[in-house]
């Protein structure tokens, strides 16, 4: 750094501009004017739209104008109370109004079972039934009687078909 | 001078950055000695004389901007970090001690002899980009016509070259 810049005054400045004239100067970039152009219509658009620009010192700075920041601020809120008090609405409707199967399907398999367990029940019902009428009427002896004989004249039928083919 | 005062502020701007670009960017890269700092701040400069353009009455705008320049440059350098940057007056001192005459004198030439070895450095297409903007001074709009591309392809290419080119050259400077 050259010390002797810290402050220049109006005669170090000259020196300065005569020296940088004096040993050649450097051309910038191309492109540096466009985004000179550029920055300086960003500028203009955002002291426009926001607020207007003001130098101090050597920096400059732009005031937000108050009542538009203000008014934005509101917008603001109001935009992500919309979106909290929208998203709570849905929560409470999925909550609420739709039927949820948490057990992923389950339910509706469990209600088929059931049927099929209490169709298993009422058919063994019969046939306790049934087989106890029989035995009221010959007893279990001859019903498993007639049971055996049933079967033993279909299988001495089938070795009998057998024997003849 | 009241022809000036009758153009609008861009207008002004732009006849601005037309005479004093070179001057402005000399001043800010004699005083901190970073080619893309410069750049920086020459950017800075002319906005800022854009912005307070309403309130100059002065009539050495030339003054004025080479003012805002140095300052500028110097705030830089006063800011954290910076103070060990070394600067080009050893290079500014060769220059004249070797040279005879101011004519003889090409720091622009030395200046972009030495950014044609960053931009050989960069790796394609890169480097030729940065060849054709920094050495040859081309526009995106010529290089995409040569290389026949879409001049936003161009465009972001010099972009990111010259991030590249940044990067390169500050670790050259901090070495």
């Amino acid at each position: 750094m050259r010390e002797g810049y810290n402050d220049l005054d109006d005669k170090e400045l000259e020196a300065l501009i005569a020296d940088v004239e004096k040993n050649g100067m450097i051309a910038p970039p191309v492109y540096l004017k466009e985004l000179i152009m550029k920055a300086a219509a960003e500028e203009e658009q955002a002291a426009k739209g926001t607020g207007r620009s003001m130098a101090v010192g050597n920096r400059d700075i732009v005031i937000q104008n108050k009542e538009y920041m203000l008014r934005k601020a509101k917008i603001q809120f109001l935009a992500y109370s919309f979106k909290i008090a929208a998203a709570a609405a849905v929560a409470v409707f999925c909550l609420t109004a739709i039927p949820m199967d948490i057990a992923g399907g389950a339910l509706e398999k469990g209600d088929y079972m059931e049927e099929r367990i209490e169709r298993d029940i009422e058919r063994y019902q019969q046939e306790k039934e049934k087989a106890l009428a029989d035995e009221e009427g010959g007893g279990l002896e001859s019903f498993l009687g007639r049971w055996l004989k049933s079967r033993s004249d279909i299988d001495v039928d089938g070795i009998w078909n057998n024997f003849i083919n | 001078m009241c022809s000036i005062q009758k153009l609008n502020k861009e207008e002004r701007l732009s006849m601005m950055v037309d005479t004093y670009q070179n001057l402005v960017f000399s001043v800010c890269y004699k005083v901190t000695g970073d080619y893309f700092m410069s750049e920086d701040l020459t950017q800075e400069v002319f906005l800022s004389a854009y912005k307070n353009l309403d309130a100059f009455e002065g009539e050495n705008e030339k003054a004025w901007l080479c003012r805002i320049a140095t300052n500028k440059s110097i705030d830089y350098l006063r800011s954290a970090g910076r103070r060990a940057v070394p600067t080009e007056d050893v290079f500014f001192e060769q220059k004249s001690e070797d040279a005879g005459s101011p004519e003889d004198i090409c720091l622009e030439k030395e200046v972009k002899e030495r950014l044609l070895t960053y931009c050989s450095r960069l790796k394609p297409p890169y480097n030729e980009i940065a060849k054709n903007v920094y050495y040859d001074e081309k526009k995106a709009a010529e290089i995409a016509k040569e290389r026949n591309e879409n001049l936003k392809t161009v465009q972001t290419q010099i972009y990111r070259a010259r991030d590249m080119l940044r990067k390169i050259y500050r670790k050259e400077i901090s070495a």
